[in-house]
C-alpha cells in the first residue's frame, strides 16, 4: 500500500529534508494537519535547524502546499533556520514569483546544490 | 483496403505471414526485414498496421512498438511470439503493443486478429477525427465537499481543453493551477466558512476547524456546483459555494509589504495571474474564471489583411 502522507521526511545532519510527493488540494484536512504537526515537533526539537524542500515530484502546486510551506517556514525561521527550496520547474517558479514568496524561499537548482547552500 | 506491414528477418516467415494475409481481399501487404526497415517503409507510405515478429537483430519487435508508439501512434501493432517469448510478448502489450498472435497459430488467428484490431483502429481513428470537428464542450458537477476529487476534476477539464486546441501544455498547466485554486477556495473559504487568518495562528489550526466542519451542520451539507463550457475560443468556468460569499474588494493585497509574510490572498493573486478574467458574483460565493485562445502573431496579420 503507497505511504499516504504528502511529505516523504529525511534527516541530513541539522537539516531536514522534505519531498513532496503530490499536491496538497486533494489530500483531507484532517490528515494534512497530522502531517504537518509531525513536521513542527521534529523542528521543534533541538538538533534541527534547516529545511530543504525539494519539489521535483510537484511540478506545479497551489496555495494549498504554499501554506504548508509557509507554516514550515514561520518554524524554522523561529529556530533561527533557514529554508531552501530546489528542483522547482518554471511553473513552479512562476508561482512562486506570483505569490511572492521566491523572496522569503530562495531557490537552489538541485538538492545538492542546496545541502552545499546550507553547510 | 488496410495497408499492413509485415516485419520479419526469415523470409521464409514473410512469406508464410504474407500469402496468409493475402488471401485475403481487403489486404494490401508490404514488408520489411527488421525494425529499422519498417520505420524507413511507414516514411515512404502510409501504414494502417504492423505485423511484427518479436525476435530480429538490430531494432527488434519490443522496440519497433515503442517507436511507433511514439512516431505514429495511431498504427497498431501486432506481434508473432515464438514459444518462450510469452514474458516479452506481456512486456510488449504493456507498451502499447494491440495484440499477439503465437506462430504455431498463425493459420488459424491471424486474419481474424488483423481484422478485430484493423476495426478497432478504425473506430479510434474516426472518433479522434470527429473530437477534430467538435465546437463546444458544456459540462456540470456537483461535488460534496471532498478534496480527493479536485485533482481528478482538474485533470478532466485540462483534457477537454487540449481536446479544443484551446492551449498548450504550458498553458493548460497554469488554467489547471487557477481552477484547483477556485475549487480549494469554494471548498474551505466558501463552503467550510474557515479563515484564511487562522493561517497565521498556530501552526495547523486552518486545517482543524476544516477538518471539525468537513463533519458539522450546516458546512458539511454543501456543495460545490461547477460549471465549465469550452469552445476552440475561450473558456469559461463557473465555480459557486453554499456558503455566506465574501466581497473580494476588502481583501488585503498579498502582495503589499506588510502583507508579504502572510499566506492569505495567494489563491485569488494565482488565479487572476494565469487567467484572462476572473470575477465574482455580488453575493461573493460565485467565482467566473476565463481563459481566450492565445492567437499567434501570423493570425492576426492575416485577419489584418
Amino acid at each position: 500500500m503507497p505511504d499516504p502522507n504528502v511529505f516523504h521526511v529525511e534527516r541530513n545532519d541539522t537539516t531536514l529534508l522534505l519531498v513532496p510527493r503530490r499536491n496538497i488540494s486533494s489530500v483531507a484536512a484532517e490528515n494534512i494537519q497530522a502531517e504537518l504537526q509531525t513536521i513542527v515537533e521534529i523542528l521543534a526539537g533541538n538538533d534541527i535547524r534547516d529545511v530543504v524542500v525539494d519539489l521535483e515530484s510537484v511540478p506545479h502546486f497551489g496555495s494549498e502546499m504554499l501554506g504548508a510551506l509557509h507554516v514550515i517556514w514561520r518554524r524554522v525561521r523561529a529556530g533561527e533556520g533557514r529554508m531552501l527550496l530546489c528542483n522547482v520547474s518554471p511553473v513552479g517558479r512562476e508561482i512562486l514569483q506570483v505569490a511572492k514568496f521566491d523572496a522569503l524561499w530562495p531557490i537552489h537548482a538541485s538538492r545538492s546544490e542546496a545541502l552545499a547552500a546550507l553547510s | 483496403m488496410t495497408t499492413v506491414l509485415v516485419v520479419d528477418d526469415s523470409a521464409v516467415d514473410r512469406r508464410l505471414v504474407g500469402g496468409l494475409l493475402e488471401k485475403d481481399g481487403e489486404l494490401k501487404v508490404r514488408y520489411a526485414v527488421d525494425g529499422s526497415d519498417a520505420l524507413a517503409a511507414m516514411k515512404l507510405g502510409p501504414v494502417d498496421l504492423v505485423v511484427t515478429d518479436l525476435v530480429m537483430p538490430g531494432m527488434d519487435g519490443l522496440e519497433l512498438v515503442a517507436a511507433v508508439r511514439s512516431l505514429t501512434p495511431h498504427v497498431p501493432v501486432i506481434l508473432m511470439t515464438s514459444k518462450g517469448s510469452e514474458e516479452i510478448a506481456v512486456r510488449a502489450l504493456q507498451e502499447g503493443a494491440a495484440s499477439y498472435v503465437p506462430k504455431r497459430l498463425l493459420a488459424q488467428e491471424l486474419l481474424d486478429t488483423v481484422h478485430r484490431v484493423a476495426a478497432l483502429s478504425g473506430r479510434q481513428r474516426s472518433h479522434t477525427r470527429l473530437l477534430g470537428h467538435m465546437t463546444r464542450i458544456q459540462c456540470s458537477f456537483v461535488l460534496d465537499n471532498d478534496s480527493s476529487l479536485i485533482a481528478t476534476l482538474v485533470a478532466y477539464l485540462q483534457d477537454n481543453l487540449l481536446q479544443m486546441g484551446l492551449c498548450g501544455d504550458a498553458e493548460c498547466t497554469r488554467i489547471g493551477v487557477a481552477l484547483e485554486e477556485a475549487l480549494v477556495n469554494a471548498l474551505y473559504h466558501g463552503n467550510l466558512e474557515v479563515s484564511s487568518e487562522l493561517r497565521g495562528e498556530d501552526d495547523t489550526s486552518f486545517y482543524r476547524v476544516a477538518a471539525e466542519r468537513a463533519r458539522t451542520p450546516p458546512y458539511c451539507h454543501r456543495r460545490i456546483h461547477i460549471e465549465a463550457s469550452l469552445s476552440r475560443e475561450e473558456a469559461v468556468f463557473s465555480i459557486r459555494d453554499e456558503g455566506p460569499g465574501f466581497d473580494p474588494s476588502k481583501l488585503p493585497d498579498p502582495t503589499s509589504p506588510e502583507s508579504l509574510e502572510k499566506v492569505s490572498g495567494r489563491g485569488l493573486l494565482l488565479m487572476r495571474a494565469f487567467m484572462d478574467e476572473v470575477f465574482h458574483n455580488s453575493t461573493g460565493n460565485m467565482v467566473t474564471l476565463v481563459k481566450r485562445r492565445q492567437r499567434r502573431d501570423s493570425e492576426s496579420q492575416s485577419e489584418v489583411a
